[in-house]
């Protein structure tokens, strides 16, 4: 588990891996972002992200990390309502962060 | 709502604004806020901008509302002469246009109305612009400024001064009789009452920016007087000239930056040009007319500021009482206006003073809101002074006809003008006007403030006798459009979509509304489907593209895009459920933009203003729609909250839900089934049937008000059972029920919304601990909670105050079984069909939690597979996504908070489509009124070019001189000061005599004797050669040619090639040379003499030389006497043209002492180096050896020439060797001309050279580049003829050549000759006559001097045939054959009836076109036709008349549509013999004495005369004479002569010119 862990803090594999859960997400969208998506790809903004997609996100990455718990609140909410927009590097930014600390 | 007898209708409008073409654009421009305002281009702001200059002729700013490019005007579409046109006053001419528009507009272009009761009002300034400004340089600044450079130089020849002038005149428009008219402010009026035939009155008023204003008033009491029953208003400014800036900069009223009518950083206006103009009618008139009605004006209220601080400052008092006037007047009370568009100038006293002057009468704000919008047009197309209210009034008569609240751009508001304080708010975006006032309709007023204290105010109201959405609306084009294409198979659908790729590319200029509004009428079944939504014409190509290459791949056969292309094959929806969301999607300017576009969207909200607005604060529409400035931030907090509040998110919700629901019924797509979420329960019960409510508006009215009055009466019941709404996302079923159990406060799933969602209740009170407690409970397993702005208990079992109170609200109402399917999220079932039992599930479902989840997945299961969301947001959409994850359905939006609501309809629409939902799409354009296209055709043909429509010049006209002319008179200044620095005769050294160079003969003789020919007998004495000279072969000959450049087009087609004079002594000193041989040279020439032109007429001339060696006593000197004879053919003798004497020696002659020189005053010569040959000789290069002429005085002339290469004077001889320098002696000759022009100050004249009594050699020619010094004495011995001598100087300054009593022939020329001759291309050598008085392309040759084209051997004419004729009309030239006077007459009927093409090929498509480029053919029944592939290209071009009167000759175009006949009589030859043209009938003669005319007056006789020519020659094809014609009427006033024949009936229109002639034009309609 600790080798899973310290493999999965490797950021440009965190990225890696969110890439792929939004590409998966959004397979049939044809969504024409010019070199897919990226660090500076915005999920509400390019990639039309609705409230019940972000819920989506967050179960698809916690099972696509095998973790639970992570409090993803923080990052997609502010004072009790979801965040304007972010882009795929503060997802990863915030995972790195969250990945760093022990499972509880 | 009664309308008043004194309402007047706006019918009809027209708009020329900065950026804004037309009304259209006008419109569709402010309420895209495009900001008009551009810089000035620099040949506008010229030296005048500089923003630190103190002075007062300078401005800091060069930015405005420039019409530029905007404005056309073609004058030929108006009947208007082309060139009466510039000169006069530009806005005369756009007015015109624009009353034309405004008419056309209202439908009364071909509509007959009352013309007598018609008339026309302009309010405009009479400022300096291009039209006055002209004049004023015409007939006050040239003479002013060459006065006084006179006094400054005096020393300049008069011949320079009258070329300054003429080169002064040239640069400006023309000052003439044709643009008089034009220069007469009135005439602005007076022309539009001509042209659109207007007989009420016409004038103009000037009241400064007030001025547009004034003009309505006046025009309403024409209107309510009687005197009219129609009148156009207009208000102009079309002169943003530099000079009126410095005016407003003078006072610091020009803005340094922008224009921002009651900004924060507002600190001056800018001008803008434009033209606005209302058509008027009495309002129960236009109703009775059927006239499309755009606003009613109710009144004008007009003040002056009586006696004010100053003139150009605004007075308070001044601007009341026109507000108090206007609403006393027209019994309107300022609290129902809803928009002022104000006068907004921008300068920060001005606006403060405004709205000062609005709060007094409009008083302190009512209540937490603003209630009506201001702004001003200003801030996007600058200010139009006396046209600025006319732009304002046309602003908001659309914002009235569209119900939209415009917008007005304004970073920030200027926080002094306390706009919080006032009822007033900048409406800084564009806004539905909605309005639930059903007794008073829509209203607004105009502000217009004029310097000198003039005020006005109009108030203006909404036309409300048809509230029908048809209203066609003028924002035509939309920001996305939706194209739609189905075909059976793939294939088809690609052949399809290429069509249309075809047709984009061949017609860009296609509007995407009409493409996009035919694609839908075209058949749309089969299984093949695509929409593509596309912004733009490149955005829709690209796609098409994509499209193509995404449909290669045979395996997808269902895609779609984010960007919006949408595709399908063979899948078919299943069923459609409608989903009605609750309360909670509504957000602030929902279906703003819907509401715009469609008027069925705004009448909801209209519609819960009616019911709700009485019982609130404000409207519930102000919390949709919040006006978007003048708010505090406790207002801005307090309307936040308010869209959720209890009573407004419900009402907001249903609004727009049901706005939603109609729009989709206008489409036509139908639901099977309808489901209700949460509170959306309520909207759906009235959509089913259930509630039978759903078509009632006043039913309708009546339950909201009664379900608004139960909630209001259990408020407080329900408060005390307040808690807290959350959802909760991201946790498990299994984990979310262990929370559910272990949570601190009581909880309840109110909502089961989808796998990934549930809202919650918690007992407990928001902002309380226990909530944060509870959230956190929920949190702690990493779930997503996001806490709602609710707190009532819907859905929960503790809601029974609610359901209780409900009950009894749906026992009264008469429910009845669904007409639709309705599913009830209570029990997941549809519902009963009992009506108790329905009443008592509706009521239920209060207290029951809402299980989406498990209804959706339901429905699903019964095969519904199609669920659209009705209502802002799209949120459920999400839900039933989560829900049915991974099987096939389509969950679709009608709203998308993230994109406008056009655009997501419009992917809606397209995404139905492609599943093969039915429904019509023709709703999308039906407001529009799209032009449908004829695809086929478009497919096929692609747009001509686009004819580049005539602009009209706006700028002031600048004097200008051409820098040819500058550098003249620089040199000329210069030299007239400062004293020749050129050698003096007696500074030149002696050197020793040359020797003779004889070259060895070896190469092939022609080399050495290169103009000798082919030798055809030879004796020790006598020579004969021949030589043929082709310009093909002699190519130096092509640099010796009579005139300018002939085509561009056609370079082959050359001006008349001449030998020259010096070429013809090389030829005779060839002869001498081969006769003679041996070591002797050519040492000079004697009694040289030239007989005819030389010319190669048609390519090429044969000559003859004849040689003579004379005895010589001497071995070492010889004498050979040479004649030149023309061999012609067909000609049975050789003609003498050229003989001399040349003299052989062994060596050259010592140099003699230059001759001397007689002393006078030295010029500098008009020419400088650069333009000898561009403005003086008709050399071309291989011949220009004049390089700088020093100076000239009244019998010299000093210049230096060049030697001339010889290399490339033939293409068959590479190396000729030649025994004179031909190239250097002709620029000698070349000098005579020069010295003449320089002498006399003009240049349309000629000379050439016919005889030499001696020249001398005193070296062997130089070689190619070398520099020689050349003097001449010259003087005119005659009038024609001068003579001069010359000495040419060597580098040393020895003489080199000396050539004695050197003779020229002087050839006076016609400047239109001359013109033609140095430019051809360009140059007319007819004149346009009558053109104004006409309204014809009428031109005319003037007779030249009676035998200048039988002199000189016919030589004028060749010349001319040269410059003007065409490769094929060149060889009839040539083949003619018959008198000279013949060939010359059908040479001029050529020309001018080429010149009247080419002068409308340049007025009308700016094209010009050279004489040679176009050929005039005549068919058989006499009617000439031009053809010219260059025009044909472009446009058809029209026939010609034309009369040829001997001498004279006259021309015109044909107009469209009609035969011409033209004819120009002489009253000479009548008055010689009258008795040879009396040829009257009896019925004539009758007549004539009857009505007053003398049958004997030759003017009489050739009047009627001509009158029958003309006809005779219009109907050409009749067998008849003109004779046969009979004259039958003579409206002397008019001069229209009428002529019958059988029964054709011509009116002839006559002019007489000065007393000598009378030309007469028929037009008879084809």
């Amino acid at each position: 588990m600790s080798e899973q862990t310290k493999d999965l803090l490797s950021r440009e594999k965190i990225q890696v891996k969110l890439i792929e859960i939004l590409e998966s997400m959004t397979a049939d969208w044809d969504l024409e972002i010019e070199g897919g998506i990226h660090a500076e790809t915005r999920l509400m903004e390019d990639l039309a992200f609705e409230s019940i997609d972000v819920v989506q996100l967050v179960v698809a990455i916690e099972q696509r990390l095998n973790r639970k718990n992570i409090p993803f609140e923080h990052l997609f909410m502010e004072e009790g309502d979801y965040v304007d927009d972010l882009v795929v590097s503060e997802v990863v930014d915030f995972l790195e962060e969250e990945l760093r600390k022990p499972v509880a | 709502m009664t309308s008043l007898a004194k309402d007047i209708a706006i019918v009809g409008m027209s708009a020329l604004y900065a950026k804004a073409s037309n009304l259209s654009t006008y419109w569709q421009n402010i309420l895209n806020k495009v900001d008009g305002i551009q810089e000035a281009p620099d040949h506008w702001a010229r030296s005048y901008v500089d923003p630190e200059s103190p002075l007062s002729n300078r401005i800091y700013n060069r930015k405005g509302g420039f019409l530029l490019d905007l404005a056309e005007f073609d004058p030929m579409e108006f009947g208007i002469m082309p060139n009466s046109v510039d000169g006069g006053e530009p806005e005369q001419f756009l007015a015109l246009k624009l009353a034309r528009d405004a008419l056309a507009d209202a439908g009364y272009l071909h509509r007959p109305f009352n013309r007598k009761k018609a008339g026309i009002i302009i309010g405009r300034g009479v400022y300096l612009n291009r039209g006055n400004m002209n004049y004023m340089q015409h007939g006050l600044v040239i003479d002013q400024t060459l006065e006084l450079l006179q006094q400054i130089c005096p020393y300049l020849p008069e011949a320079i001064w009258e070329k300054i002038d003429a080169g002064i005149r040239k640069s400006l428009p023309p000052f003439d009789a044709q643009t008089i008219a034009g220069l007469v402010p009135n005439i602005m009026t007076g022309r539009i009452a001509n042209r659109l035939d207007l007989m009420g009155p016409n004038y103009i008023v000037d009241a400064a920016c007030a001025a547009s204003l004034i003009v309505v008033d006046l025009a309403m009491q024409e209107l309510l007087s009687g005197r009219c029953d129609m009148v156009v208003a207009g208000g102009v400014n079309v002169n943003l000239t530099p000079q009126c800036c410095m005016m407003f900069c003078t006072i610091g009223a020009l803005s340094h930056g922008k224009i921002q009518p009651f900004g924060k950083n507002a600190e001056g206006t800018l001008i803008g040009e434009g033209i606005g103009m209302l058509v008027l009618k009495r309002l129960a008139d236009a109703e009775r007319d059927q006239d499309r009605i755009y606003a009613v004006i109710k009144g004008v209220g007009i003040a002056s500021d009586g006696k004010s601080v100053g003139l150009l400052s605004p007075r308070l008092e001044g601007e009341i009482l026109a507000l108090e006037r206007a609403y006393a007047q027209a019994h309107v009370s300022p609290e129902t206006i809803g928009l002022i568009e104000a006068h907004g100038t921008s300068i920060p006293l001005g606006d403060k003073t405004e709205i000062e002057a609005l709060s007094h009468l409009f008083g302190d704000r009512q209540g937490k809101l603003p209630t009506c919008g201001i702004g001003a047009v200003k801030s996007m197309i600058g200010h139009c002074l006396p046209g600025s209210g006319m732009a304002g009034i046309i602003k908001t008569a659309l914002a009235l006809y569209h119900k939209v609240l415009p917008p007005t751009l304004c970073d920030e508001v200027n926080p002094d003008l306390e706009l919080e304080q006032t009822p007033f708010y900048l409406n800084s975006e564009t806004r539905p006007w909605v309005h639930g006032n059903t007794e008073i309709p829509r209203r607004a007023g105009v502000n217009a403030f004029g310097f000198g204290g003039i005020n006005a105010h109009a108030i203006l109201e909404e036309y409300p006798g048809e509230r029908t959405p048809e209203t066609p609306h003028l924002y035509r084009d939309w920001s996305i459009e939706l194209f739609v294409l189905a075909a059976e198979t793939r294939s088809a659908l690609i052949e399809q979509i290429n069509r249309l790729q075809t047709i984009l590319a061949q017609h860009p200029e296609i509007l995407l509304v009409d493409l996009a509004s035919t694609l839908v009428q075209q058949p749309l079944s089969g299984q093949c489907r695509l929409a593509i939504l596309a912004q733009d014409t490149q955005d829709l190509v690209n796609k098409l593209d994509t499209t193509t290459q995404k449909l290669i791949d045979p395996d997808r056969q269902q895609w779609q895009t984010r960007t919006g292309i949408y595709y399908a094959e063979g899948t078919q929806a299943g069923k459609i459920a409608f989903l009605f969301s609750g309360e909670g999607g509504q957000y602030p300017y929902m279906l703003a933009d819907l509401c715009l576009h469609f008027p069925i969207v705004r009448q909801w909200f209209d519609l819960i203003d009616e019911v709700f607005a009485k019982d609130r604060d404000c409207p519930p529409s102000a919390i949709a729609f919040p006006p978007p400035t003048a708010l505090t931030p406790e207002t801005q907090a307090y309307l936040k909250a308010q869209i959720h509040a209890q009573g407004i998110a419900s009402e907001l919700n249903f609004a727009a839900a049901r706005a939603l629901y109609d729009l989709l019924r206008e489409f036509e797509i139908k639901p099977d089934l309808i489901l209700g979420h949460s509170v959306g329960e309520t909207i759906a019960l009235g959509i089913s049937g259930i509630l039978p409510v759903g078509e009632n508006r006043s039913e309708l009215v009546k339950v909201m008000a009664q379900l608004n009055q139960i909630y209001q009466r259990i408020e407080a019941e329900i408060s005390t059972l307040e808690g807290i709404l959350f959802t909760v996302g991201g946790v498990e079923e299994a984990t979310l029920q262990k929370l559910l159990e272990t949570a601190p406060v009581p909880v309840h799933i109110a909502i089961d919304n989808c796998p990934n969602q549930v809202v919650l209740f918690g007992e407990c009170s928001r902002d309380s601990p226990e909530a944060n407690n509870l959230i956190d409970h929920f949190k702690q397993t990493g779930g997503i909670c996001a806490s709602l702005p609710y707190s009532r208990a819907n859905h929960t079992p503790i809601n029974t105050v609610v359901r209780d109170a409900l009950l009894p609200f749906y026992q009264s109402m008469d429910v009845k079984p669904a007409l639709t399917p309705q599913y009830s999220c209570v029990t997941c079932e549809p519902f009963p069909t009992e009506p108790d039992k329905i009443r008592a599930l509706a009521a239920d479902h209060w207290v029951s939690q809402v299980r989406f989840r498990e209804t959706i997945t339901k429905l699903y299961s019964e095969g519904v597979n199609t669920f659209i969301e009705v209502g802002p947001k799209g949120t459920l959409t999400g839900f039933v996504g989560d829900i049915l994850k991974g099987k096939e359905h389509l969950a679709l939006a009608t709203d998308n908070h993230r994109r406008s609501g056009l655009e997501q309809i419009q992917h809606l629409l397209g995404r139905l489509f492609v599943y093969q939902v039915p429904l019509k799409l023709n709703k999308l354009y039906q407001l529009r009124q799209p032009t449908v296209l004829d695809l086929d055709k478009l497919a096929t043909e692609s747009t001509q070019t686009q004819k580049q429509r005539p602009k009209i010049s706006l700028d002031l006209p600048i004097i200008e001189i051409e820098p040819e002319l500058i550098q003249t008179i620089k040199t000329q200044l210069r030299e007239s000061i400062v004293p020749s620095d050129f050698p003096s005769p007696s500074s030149y050294p002696q050197t020793q005599s040359a020797d003779i160079f004889s070259p060895e003969i070896e190469n092939p003789v022609e080399s050495y004797f290169p103009l000798l020919g082919k030798i055809i007998d030879q004796t020790a004495t006598r020579l004969r050669t021949e030589r043929l000279f082709q310009i093909d072969q002699d190519i130096f000959l092509k640099d010796h040619t009579l005139g300018g450049q002939v085509s561009f087009l056609h370079p082959q087609l050359l001006p008349l090639p001449v030998i020259p004079f010096t070429f013809s002594m090389e030829m005779i000193a060839e002869a001498a040379v081969y006769l003679v041989g041996g070591e002797l040279g050519v040492i000079s020439f004697h009694h040289l003499r030239a007989y005819r032109w030389l010319s190669l007429d048609q390519g090429e001339i044969q000559l003859e030389l004849e040689a003579e060696r004379q005895p010589s006593s001497d071995a070492n000197s010889g004498e050979v006497r040479v004649r030149l004879f023309q061999i012609i053919s067909g000609n049975p003798r050789p003609l003498l043209v050229f003989e001399g004497t040349v003299r052989l020696g062994k060596t050259y002659p010592v140099s003699p002492e230059p001759l001397p020189i007689p002393s006078e005053t030295a010029f500098m010569s008009m020419w400088n180096s650069q333009n000898l040959y561009n403005t003086g000789m008709f050399h071309k290069p291989r011949l220009q050896g004049v390089t700088h002429i020093h100076h000239w005085g009244e019998q010299t002339i000093d210049a230096d020439l060049q030697v001339l290469s010889t290399q490339n004077f033939f293409s068959h001889i590479p190396n000729p060797f030649f025994q004179t320098d031909a190239g250097l002696l002709d620029s000698v000759g070349q000098l005579v001309w020069y010295w003449a022009a320089d002498l006399m100050g003009r240049c349309n004249f000629m000379v050439f050279p016919y005889s030499a009594e001696a020249i001398y050699l005193y070296a062997p020619p130089a070689s190619p580049g070398s520099k020689v010094l050349t003097r001449g004495v010259l003087q005119f011995t005659g009038d024609k003829l001068t003579n001069s001598s010359f000495d040419l100087l060597d580098q040393h300054g020895q003489v080199s050549v000396r050539i004695e009593q050197w003779r020229d022939r002087y050839f006076e020329i016609q400047t239109n000759y001359y013109e033609c001759s140095v430019d051809p291309k360009i140059a007319y050598l007819s004149s346009p006559w009558l053109q104004a008085e006409s309204g014809l392309f009428l031109r005319r040759i003037w007779p030249f001097p009676e035998d200048f084209f039988s002199s000189s051997y016919g030589i004028w004419g060749r010349i001319l045939a040269h410059l003007t004729l065409s490769e094929a009309e060149r060889q009839i030239w040539h083949q003619a054959s018959g008198q000279n006077s013949q060939r010359i007459s059908w040479l001029l009927q050529q020309i001018v009836a080429k010149d009247v093409v080419r002068q409308w090929a340049e007025q009308v498509f700016n094209v010009q076109v050279a004489p040679a480029e176009i050929e005039i053919h005549t068919t058989q029944t006499g009617q000439l036709y031009a053809v010219c592939p260059e025009l044909q290209a472009m446009t058809e071009i029209p026939d010609i008349a034309l009369c040829f009167s001997h001498p004279h000759v006259v021309a015109t175009l044909v107009v469209p549509g009609y035969k011409t006949g033209l004819h120009l009589q002489p009253f000479a030859p009548i008055a010689q013999d009258p008795a040879k043209w009396q040829n009257w009938t009896p019925e004539e003669f009758q007549w004539m004495i009857a009505s007053g005319f003398d049958p004997y007056d030759p003017e009489t006789i050739a009047a009627f005369w001509s009158a029958k020519v003309a006809a005779a020659k219009a109907l050409p094809t009749l067998d008849t004479l003109p004779k046969h014609w009979q004259i039958t009427d003579y409206v002397t006033t008019e001069q229209l002569v009428t002529v019958i024949w059988h029964n054709y009936y011509c009116q002839v229109k006559i002019w007489f010119n000065n007393n000598q002639e009378v030309l007469a034009i028929c037009h008879y309609p084809r």
